[in-house]
């Protein structure tokens, strides 16, 4: 793990393959089902979830955190844009369409 | 309230600085179907540095060409007449206005939301098929107007943007209630002043509710591109907001969320080279 990136506690239930672990996952009596570091495949998300396991910490790059806050900034910056005009309908739809725009434009 | 005569307006328009002649020269025959391309192609090239950012322009992401357009009469048999006089009166007009300082106006945003209009007015019409070059020119001077009040006048001009700030509303609405008028119809006075076709000139009509059927596509392409660049931030101002869509302006062009993903990209990916090229201290 590199220094900059930080681990993560997600539900289990938002975990993709590819993610990698930040810590061991542990099963229910404390034995290591996971260790750090290694990467999740559909395989083992759904072994863990047979073990009832229901968070794993994962790590999150810099980048992914960046991109992840600079997404939130642009949406919150596009409603005080459009704040004097989402009560007309043309306004709207232009304001979704941005807001696809810039969530997909972010990954 | 302290409103602006009339007789002002025509006083702030003929005081404005002069256009290159060679820009009134192609303004004018914009509607002249009988125009002698090769003799104004060579008097554009004159003028190096016009000639510099047209060329530049020419061979920016812009048009996408393979190969590179390496002189004026060159540009007007690859991209056709009318794009090189478009590109010129751009090039002219951000020149002529961008070097002024103004407390109440921010030249580098102003001219940085009008490229980004100019740059989605030009999208939009490319999808839907009307006049490239007439949309570009309407959007890159659709706020020409407010160029004028806020250098006629500054003081007045300053209780514009209090007034605005005050009531955290748009900038025409202000300006109506300040000066009594607002700076679309001080836009087509100056477009009048410099002769610009009517076609031109109508892009900067408001919506006209009652009679919606008179209702010009060419002014509706302007809005919706005004609001594209607001909605883009590419000005990034502090009450920056995005002006209303009239309904009757938003169903004229058929917009729909993949066309709309387009027209964004488009003029994010031309915006920075345009503002580059047509040199208006963008940097920051």
């Amino acid at each position: 793990m590199v220094a900059t990136d930080t681990a993560q506690e997600i539900l289990l239930d938002d975990a993709t393959p590819g993610m990698r672990l930040a810590e061991a996952v542990l099963d229910r009596s404390g034995a290591r089902l996971i260790s750090p570091g290694v990467e999740l495949t559909e395989k083992s998300i759904h072994a863990l979830r047979q073990r009832g396991v229901l968070r794993v910490n994962v790590v999150v790059s810099l980048l992914e955190q960046a991109r992840g806050k600079q997404t939130e900034e642009s949406l919150q910056r596009l409603d005080v844009l459009f704040k004097n005009s989402v009560d007309s309908k043309p306004n709207r739809l232009l304001l979704d369409s941005l807001r696809r725009y810039r969530t997909r434009t972010a990954q | 309230m302290n409103p602006i005569t009339s007789e002002e307006i025509s006083e702030a328009v003929v005081r404005l600085p002069s256009l290159p002649t060679i820009v009134l020269e192609l303004i004018n025959a914009l509607d002249n179907g009988d125009v002698d391309t090769n003799t104004l192609a060579q008097k554009i090239s004159h003028d190096q540095a016009l000639t510099a950012k047209v060329l530049g322009l020419a061979n920016s992401s812009f048009y996408g060409m393979q190969n590179k357009v390496g002189s004026i009469p060159h540009a007007v048999t690859v991209l056709g007449f009318n794009s090189v006089r478009s590109l010129v009166t751009a090039a002219a007009v951000v020149g002529t206005f961008s070097d002024g300082k103004s407390q109440v106006l921010d030249y580098a945003k102003f001219w940085k939301h009008a490229i980004a209009t100019a740059l989605s007015a030009k999208a939009i019409a490319k999808k839907l098929g009307v006049n490239e070059d007439q949309a570009f020119i309407g959007g890159l001077l659709h706020n020409i107007g407010r160029l004028v009040l806020a250098t006629y006048s500054p003081s007045r001009y300053q209780e514009v943007l209090d007034w605005r700030s005050q009531h955290d509303g748009n900038l025409m609405a202000a300006e109506i209630h300040v000066l009594g008028i607002d700076h679309k119809t001080v836009g087509r006075a100056i477009l009048t002043h410099w002769k610009f076709p009517a076609s031109i000139v109508e892009t900067l009509h408001a919506p006209d509710v009652a009679h919606p059927r008179e209702q010009s596509r060419a002014a509706a392409v302007v809005t919706v591109a005004d609001a594209i660049a607001y909605g883009l931030d590419v000005s990034g101002g502090e009450h920056d907001r995005v002006p209303v869509i009239s309904q009757i302006e938003w169903d004229m062009l058929h917009l729909n969320d993949a066309v709309l993903t387009d027209i964004f990209s488009t003029t994010e990916r031309q915006f920075e080279e345009a503002c580059m090229i047509l040199g208006t201290n963008v940097g920051e």
